[in-house]
């Protein structure tokens, strides 16, 4: 049975769960939550400058789908927020680690991803309404758009 | 003993290499044309923030670093420096403030119409736009045996 589907979902749980991640987004400054989110910041997230906190934002670019196979090729973004531009080149890359040629796993729901990549490397970038540090990536993930059997 | 190799005599056609450089340079131009059009009724143009926007898309080839076909807006020639090295490179891209509508900001949710746009024109048409430019090419190019 075709079930296409998102894989932003297993991506932020992967990040969230990770050590390294962790460190920086649940701890800079502690706020009680592992600041990973999707697809636009939380609340409070986001400060002006000289309260900047770490956070991440995974977003949806595009989930291409194969055009006989059950696969879709899934892109993105994963935006790495930093209180200073060293801090979100470390985030870059735990997040980057964490992701880049993983393996194959199962989502929750038994949908199968067979490799998920760093494709395009950090981008150092600001964002253009706090002027907040932050790194940026693409993540592109090859997945099926069904149930696989275990 | 006489060297076997002597009744074979390698002649290139040194003048079909360029004829190859220049139709895939013709024919990759081709694809970032086909590309920019099916990525254009993607392109957001409500304003404030995508008014004027689906004007401003640009397609630019490069053979070596040199410009060989269609615009690039200066920041684009900077960002490339030498136009991306050796070899034939096509760029896509789409005025300001393309970027944070792709990739989102704080405030903005991303809008992705590249990657439709690239499968359309690249993946799906990029094949037989590039053999038959390097086929027109290679057809008209000189024999150096002639």
């Amino acid at each position: 049975m075709l079930e296409m589907w998102d894989p932003v979902g297993r991506l932020i749980t992967e990040l969230r769960d990770d050590a390294a991640v962790a460190a920086i987004v649940g701890a800079n400054p502690s706020t009680g939550d592992i600041r990973v989110r999707s697809p636009k910041p939380g609340p409070g997230d986001a400060q002006g400058a000289g309260n900047y906190r770490a956070f991440i934002v995974i977003a949806t670019l595009a989930t291409p789908r194969h055009q006989s196979v059950p696969m879709q090729r899934a892109r993105h973004v994963v935006r790495c927020y930093g209180r200073d531009n060293e801090e979100a080149a470390r985030l870059y890359v735990a997040a980057s680690d964490v992701l880049h040629h993983r393996g194959p796993r199962l989502a929750s729901g038994g949908q199968g991803i067979y490799v998920t990549h760093d494709d395009t490397g950090g981008t150092s970038d600001a964002d253009p309404d706090t002027q907040q540090p932050l790194y940026f990536f693409i993540v592109e993930t090859l997945a099926t758009t069904q149930v696989v059997a275990q | 003993m006489a060297r076997r190799d002597a009744r074979y005599k390698v002649v290139m056609n040194r003048l079909g290499f360029e004829a190859i450089r220049v139709g895939w340079a013709e024919g990759s131009h081709a694809a970032g044309l086909a590309a920019l059009e099916a990525m254009r009724p993607n392109v957001p143009d409500a304003p404030p923030l995508g008014r004027g926007l689906v004007r401003t898309g640009r397609v630019a080839t490069f053979i070596d670093g040199r410009l060989v076909a269609g615009a690039v807006p200066g920041g684009v020639r900077h960002y490339l420096g030498n136009g991306g090295g050796s070899g034939v490179v096509t760029v896509i891209g789409w005025g300001f403030p393309s970027r944070f509508l792709v990739l989102g900001t704080i405030y903005i949710t991303p809008r992705d119409w590249f990657t439709p746009g690239m499968i359309d024109g690249v993946v799906s048409a990029g094949g037989p736009l590039l053999v038959g430019a390097m086929k027109g090419r290679l057809r008209r190019a000189p024999d150096a045996r002639a």
